[in-house]
């Protein structure tokens, strides 16, 4: 994806944010009586974000060369989105595994989603192993027994 | 007097715990390594720990994340002057007269004055800090609602305008920051906002969130498009070249001295930063050397100078936080978070009513400082080496800090998806070239900002020109104006420079 295209989807997305922002605002009341009232804040930042985005947006289409040529690869964007939806899939993962066995599983994925293409191996899937059962472990003992923060365990009681 | 007895007492409380010990020695050790390794910088390192250290006492925890902070700084170095590779921003400068110090088998004389650097810039930050925090706070005292109103309005604006290249992304920047600040119950009416019938979001988006997914999650996203670092070949040193020598001392007590000047102004102003105080102390050592036509080519006073400014900036940073309560860089604004997390709110009032806490944490810092002499010059090998780690391994790892820590703040998984969805935006801000310190200053500052617009306003039954009541926060505001105006008045007088010279 072109940055470009990006960046005048997000300002559009900002835009829609700042008429949201605006107009809950209004409703929130800008003023009780000769004080602000509790949409008055918002609305100042509203204003903000929807006239600076309007002004981006416009300025993107008449003059902004400066990162037109730039692009993000379709593999950064699939991992970032795999990443996102492993950890989506943890939160509810972790309550039937257990917190140490659904981090480990985590860890893993990532490890192996972010590691360099060409320093893969059967070295690294072994060191990928036993750093995320160790880190598991540290983190469980770490947060349950150190800092004393009930943890969700699992079937396997860990 | 008063002043060094505290000061004498916090070093010994600090000094006489182990656990404190052990936090600094954990701290500075994270510190160092993020600071070798490219793509995580000090904040990322700082928002990292911070769901673990807030589990701990407060001085234990503040201790452990100011010395990742103040660890960081020392150990960006070491891989730019071994490799050329700087492991964060700050670091930069040194690249250019370390590098070629280090491949002029002058690699252990380089890494020596970087460890000294650090320590002499450290040093100077620290009591900086010491002194200035007691002035502050006592001068902070005389603030009132309108007058702390308009000083976070000012460095809002100074962290909005400085630091970045593009005013327009950092204002959208701010408002978005500012809007987040909204999001939950209204501070003074109740009222729900922004909170769409959710419960989770009553509380408002905690900050700790917000920090682990921008810096955290957001940095390993952007760090995914970066190649492996090159296998170059690492200058030798042998640990006796790293032994301090009074010759180059001698050469660079200008360097040193002006570079830990400038970083500590630098790092007090908010926004600035400590890249910007390198930048500056390496110009100035240039301009004030005999020898300006060395610097690039391998100039010890081009090591010392950037490495104490950058410590120096680093104690610089935090004298407005803990005598005014207004954080001056993202990474004091998740120092900060910090300290909220842990109870304690800062500004003047913390000097008066946790004395001990601050002399104590104080105490930390010069202890740390000391220990980064030591564990920097030992560590030198394993953080050149730690440049090379695997990808997958550190963000594996991280990943698994992370998860447990965001869980551990209000044990709540849920929390996690908010992370993960303030990633995804950290990493499409950076990318689209939005400066993320305005939204992170305007999420922590914007409710302490609205309680204060609209306290005084209600105190003056809506009149505005209560603003304008006290001589000090007219000053402010006059200050804030010129800072905004400033910018738009320079532009307009290059662009009629620029159209007299084509009609010409």
């Amino acid at each position: 994806m072109k940055i470009i295209t990006l960046d005048r989807i997000f300002a559009g997305l900002v835009i829609l944010l700042g008429i949201h922002v605006v107009t809950t605002s209004i409703g929130l009341g800008l003023y009780r009586g000769h004080v602000p009232g509790p949409g008055f804040f918002p609305m100042a930042s509203g204003v903000l974000i929807l006239v600076l985005a309007i002004a981006l947006l416009a300025r993107s289409f008449l003059r902004d060369k400066a990162i037109t040529s730039d692009v993000i690869a379709p593999a950064t964007i699939a991992v970032i989105g795999v990443l996102t939806v492993a950890l989506v899939v943890f939160v509810f993962a972790a309550p039937l595994l257990g917190l140490s066995i659904a981090t480990f599983i985590l860890m893993v994925i990532t490890g192996l989603l972010t590691q360099e293409p060409d320093r893969r191996g059967r070295a690294f899937y072994t060191r990928l192993i036993l750093a995320s059962a160790a880190t598991a472990a540290i983190c469980h003992v770490l947060f349950g027994q150190v800092i004393r923060i009930p943890l969700i365990y699992g079937p396997l009681g860990i | 007097m008063e002043t060094l007895t505290l000061l004498g007492s916090g070093i010994w409380a600090a000094a006489s715990d182990p656990m404190m010990l052990l936090a600094i020695l954990i701290g500075a050790l994270v510190g160092l390594l993020i600071g070798a390794l490219p793509g995580l910088g000090p904040t990322a390192g700082v928002a990292i720990m911070l769901p673990v250290a807030v589990g701990f006492e407060p001085v234990v925890a503040l201790a452990m994340l100011a010395g990742v902070y103040y660890g960081a700084m020392f150990g960006g170095a070491v891989t730019s002057i071994l490799l050329g590779i700087p492991g964060d921003a700050p670091s930069v400068m040194t690249v250019i007269d370390g590098y070629p110090m280090a491949k002029q088998g002058k690699a252990g004389q380089a890494l020596g004055m970087s460890v000294y650097a650090s320590f002499v810039g450290g040093l100077v930050g620290l009591v900086g800090l010491t002194l200035m925090a007691q002035i502050f706070s006592r001068y902070a005292l005389m603030f009132g609602p309108v007058e702390m109103t308009a000083l976070m309005i000012l460095s809002l604006s100074l962290v909005t305008v400085l630091g970045t290249n593009d005013r327009l992304k950092s204002f959208i920047s701010l408002g978005l920051g500012l809007w987040i600040g909204t999001i939950g119950l209204d501070q003074i009416m109740g009222g729900p906002r922004f909170t769409y019938g959710s419960s989770i979001l009553l509380e408002g988006i905690d900050f700790s969130l917000i920090a682990v997914g921008m810096f955290g999650l957001g940095q390993m996203f952007l760090a995914l498009e970066e190649g492996p670092a090159s296998r170059v070949d690492m200058a030798s040193y042998s640990y006796r070249s790293m032994m301090p020598r009074w010759i180059d001392f001698i050469k660079c007590r200008a360097a040193l001295f002006t570079g830990s000047i400038i970083g500590f102004v630098v790092g007090v102003l908010p926004g600035a930063g400590a890249t910007a105080a390198t930048m500056m102390a390496y110009a100035t050592a240039k301009k004030m050397s005999k020898e300006p036509e060395k610097f690039g080519t391998g100039a010890i006073e081009g090591v010392a100078a950037p490495e104490a400014a950058n410590n120096s900036a680093s104690y610089g940073n935090m004298v407005t936080l803990f005598t005014l309560g207004i954080p001056g860089s993202a990474t004091m604004a998740v120092m900060m978070a910090g300290l909220l997390m842990l109870g304690l709110q800062p500004g003047p009032r913390l000097f008066e009513q946790q004395s001990e806490f601050v002399w104590t944490l104080f105490g930390t810092f010069y202890i740390g400082n000391l220990l980064l002499v030591f564990i920097t010059i030992l560590l030198v090998p394993i953080l050149a080496a730690a440049v090379f780690v695997s990808r997958g391994l550190l963000f594996a790892m991280v990943i698994g800090v992370v998860v447990y820590g965001i869980y551990g703040i209000n044990l709540s998984l849920d929390d996690l998806l908010v992370m993960a969805a303030f990633g995804v935006l950290g990493y499409v801000t950076s990318k689209l070239n939005y400066p993320t310190v305005p939204l992170i200053l305007g999420v922590v500052i914007g409710p302490m900002l609205e309680l204060g617009v609209r306290r005084s306003l209600i105190t003056s039954r809506g009149d505005f020109s209560i603003f304008l009541g006290s001589s000090i926060s007219v000053f402010l505001l006059v200050c804030t104006v010129i800072i905004l105006v400033l910018p738009l008045f320079r532009r307009f007088r290059h662009s009629r420079a620029l159209s007299t010279e084509q009609s010409a």
